[in-house]
């Protein structure tokens, strides 16, 4: 069948594209201040009854060979591509489907400081970021208050803001042993903070701790964008969604406005326009970064928005790796269900800034810890050495002995490092695909050597058994899943694309309130920041509407 | 959480009444398979007998000793016994240098007894850089990754008992692995 051209000919007060963390917080706020607004997702509310939290690893291979499959989360690269070097690869991990990525994200829940926000201000190096802490703080403490993020009272000044956490998860013994070492050289490991929530919560059920919080959670406790600001903002009735519609443009009036979007249904490829009067691109980094460099016009002839040429340049990762490792007081001892909360119960706020010593890079990093202790898919026992029984008895002793570390550091942003449209390939529907060049620097190669001397140090300490690692090397680039800054917010229109609300300087009716709008990555994971800053722009942007400024 | 599935599994792996009991599962669904739908096919048991869809007669046969020698029966199952060889059968497929690889690293076994497998073996694992120990590793990363992935290799052998309903998670109570003073 040939697909059609289908036009809407309703005025809506505002679409918003994309239903993660940034379109949902958006849509939640703006419906519950009467403001009507159409979202448009890319796929379908994931159904829970049919997770797979709850079936055994042994179980997996009895289901797929039965026809059953678990709930696709992920988006296939066969489905929809991207454009990346395959000599120097960009991992990009997308989710389709209501909720997107929250429906699986890691549920790291960390304040940036202006440790984070003061950055680029001190080193000089890019442009400041147009906010401080001071201004996002309140954000940060309704977000706490609204999704329920449980963590400890053991602020930093790198990691600030722990007054409406719920009660944190007791660490396991590995996690002990490692705040214990740490502590020895000099480190601090705080309990983590996570989205998770520890008893029931403003209507939401508490976790069970199962531990299979990446299959999807069958409880839904944590947060996800879907069941938390989606379901809520639908019962005001101001609320609706279309599903399966992929965005491919936003359209542009005669003024210059955004006027509307161009999407085609996932299926039957039919191609939509729909118009408002305000447009939110919150499609996650890359593809909002790649919705608005298709947009073209006579009048944005670079992208909507885009005279500066900054939307899609600076894009930031961040860099990682991982060592694992055994305490030697666990070592042949009993197996706890260590599953609590799903990953790790503690974190490694930054603290190079701080420590007196002098470093040859700038900004910084901190570190996750998630498998440690005994847990199912126990991959490091290829690295035991031999075979027989020995080594099967080598395995078993070390099972309940894992230390697991994942130092994340911030790759500074670079105009070179970027996402283009130009000449790549097209979709399926058309529309030209993202290509992504990415590359880190001499900065992030030297910010790794203290990375391993960090992770080495603190198990040196701890006396631990260091599996075999190769010093100075990182995972795929983009395989932390969390892009940053290609439509980024600051002051100067000719530096930046978006000002300190998330609105474009150039396009005063259109908002970018995902990853992409940051100015710098941080070492941090970024998704309560997301919230906070969404929740703020859509404050803003309600504001304007009423004082009839856009 | 005890299952019936899993007592008739363990006795079907026991006894070798696999295709009775299996037959028995798949006309009674157990209340602890709640991600079941109405419609979804019942589950089929991989323990049940059954003929490898890839490798030929020969080489799953040398296959099925390799991976119980990489993780032999002891007081527990080994690789073997939690089928193995099946998983790896399942996942070798689908990839042309994958496929060569196992066919020509099981091709080094051809025609060789038990012992004189187990010696190949142990001269390949003490290789560096070697066709036989680039096998060896493979060999060894998929028994490890599928015996620690059945109920014989996690749950038996290394006593993972996670993924259920807790009501509280307790955490470390060992006052030698807390910091002494404040952290």
């Amino acid at each position: 069948m040939t697909p059609m051209q289908i036009q809407s000919t309703q005025q809506h007060d505002v679409i918003i594209i994309g239903s993660g963390a940034a379109g949902g917080m958006v849509a939640w706020n703006l419906t519950r201040r009467g403001i009507n607004v159409l979202m448009l997702d890319a796929g379908t509310r994931f159904n829970r009854a049919k997770f797979w939290s709850h079936v055994k690893p042994w179980e997996v291979r009895d289901r797929l060979a039965a026809g059953q499959r678990p709930p696709e989360f992920y988006l296939s690269t066969k489905e929809q591509p991207y454009d990346t070097d395959p000599k120097n690869p960009f991992e990009l991990i997308r989710v389709w489907g209501r909720g997107g990525k929250t429906n699986v994200w890691g549920r790291v829940a960390l304040r940036y400081s202006d440790v984070d926000f003061e950055g680029p201000a001190k080193d000089g190096w890019e442009i400041p970021w147009p906010i401080r802490y001071k201004d996002i703080a309140p954000y940060y403490d309704r977000v706490d208050q609204l999704i329920g993020v449980c963590g400890g009272d053991d602020d930093q000044d790198s990691l600030p803001g722990s007054k409406y956490h719920l009660p944190p998860p007791a660490p396991r013994c590995g996690e002990r042993l490692l705040q214990k070492a740490a502590h020895d050289v000099g480190i601090s490991i705080v309990a983590g903070r996570r989205a998770v929530l520890t008893r029931n919560y403003n209507g939401h059920n508490a976790c069970h701790y199962c531990g299979a919080c990446g299959k999807g959670c069958d409880v839904s406790a944590f947060f996800n964008s879907s069941d938390y600001l989606l379901e809520p903002a639908l019962k005001t009735g101001r609320l609706k969604i279309v599903d399966n519609a992929v965005a491919a443009r936003v359209l542009v009036d005669g003024k210059g406005l955004a006027s509307g979007v161009q999407y085609f249904d996932r299926y039957t490829k039919d191609e939509h326009k729909v118009y408002g009067k305000r447009v939110v691109v919150a499609a996650s980094c890359i593809d909002s970064t790649r919705i608005l460099l298709n947009s073209k016009s006579d009048k944005y002839p670079n992208g909507i928005g885009n005279s500066s040429d900054v939307i899609g340049r600076y894009l930031s990762e961040q860099i990682r790796f991982h060592i694992q490792a055994f305490a030697p007081e666990l070592i042949g001892g009993k197996v706890y269900n260590d599953d609590g909360i799903g990953g790790e119960h503690i974190y490694m706020p930054r603290f190079n800034h701080r420590d007196g010593r002098k470093r040859d890079y700038l900004r910084g990093f901190g570190s996750q810890f998630w498998f440690t202790g005994a847990h199912p898919g126990p991959t490091w026992a290829r690295q035991i050495p031999g075979f027989g029984a020995e080594f099967k008895a080598e395995v078993k002793k070390r099972y309940p002995a894992l230390l697991s570390l994942h130092p994340y550091g911030e790759v500074l942003p670079r105009a070179n490092n970027r996402v283009r449209v130009d000449g790549t390939p097209p979709d399926q529907y058309g529309v030209p695909v993202a290509r992504i060049e990415y590359n880190v620097g001499e900065n992030e190669r030297k910010m790794v050597e203290d990375m391993y001397a960090t992770c080495e140090a603190i198990l040196h300490q701890a006396k631990a058994e260091v599996l075999p690692y190769k010093r100075g090397s990182i995972d795929v680039l983009g395989s932390a899943i969390h892009e940053h800054g290609t439509c980024r917010m600051g002051d100067d229109p000719k530096r930046s694309a978006l000002n300190k609300w998330n609105q474009s300087h150039e396009v005063k009716n259109l908002f970018v309130p995902d990853g992409a709008a940051f100015t710098t990555a941080s070492e941090k994971n970024p998704t309560l920041t997301i919230l906070a800053l969404a929740w703020r722009s859509s404050d803003y942007m309600a504001e304007e509407m009423r004082a009839g400024r856009i | 959480m005890s299952s019936r599935r899993d007592a008739l599994r363990t006795l079907a792996g026991a006894t070798g009444v696999a295709a009775a009991a299996s037959a028995q599962q798949n006309s009674h669904q157990h209340a602890d398979s709640g991600t079941n739908q109405p419609g979804d096919k019942p589950l089929i048991d991989s323990r049940k007998p059954k003929l490898p869809g890839f490798f030929n007669k020969d080489e799953f046969e040398t296959l099925s000793e390799l991976v119980e020698l990489i993780i032999p029966r002891t007081d527990t199952p080994g690789a073997r016994d939690a089928g193995v060889q099946f998983v790896i059968d399942e996942r070798v497929p689908n990839d042309a240098e994958r496929e060569k690889t196992w066919r020509d690293g099981l091709a080094l076994f051809r025609g060789l007894d038990s012992a004189q497998r187990l010696k190949r073996l142990t001269q390949y694992s003490k290789e560096t850089g070697t066709p036989g120990r680039r096998f060896f590793d493979v060999l060894k990363a998929a028994t490890v990754d599928g015996y620690y992935g059945t109920r014989e290799g996690l749950a038996i052998e290394l006593g993972w008992h996670g993924n259920t309903f807790l009501k509280e998670f307790t955490g470390c109570t060992h006052p030698e692995h807390q910091i002494k003073g404040k952290p």
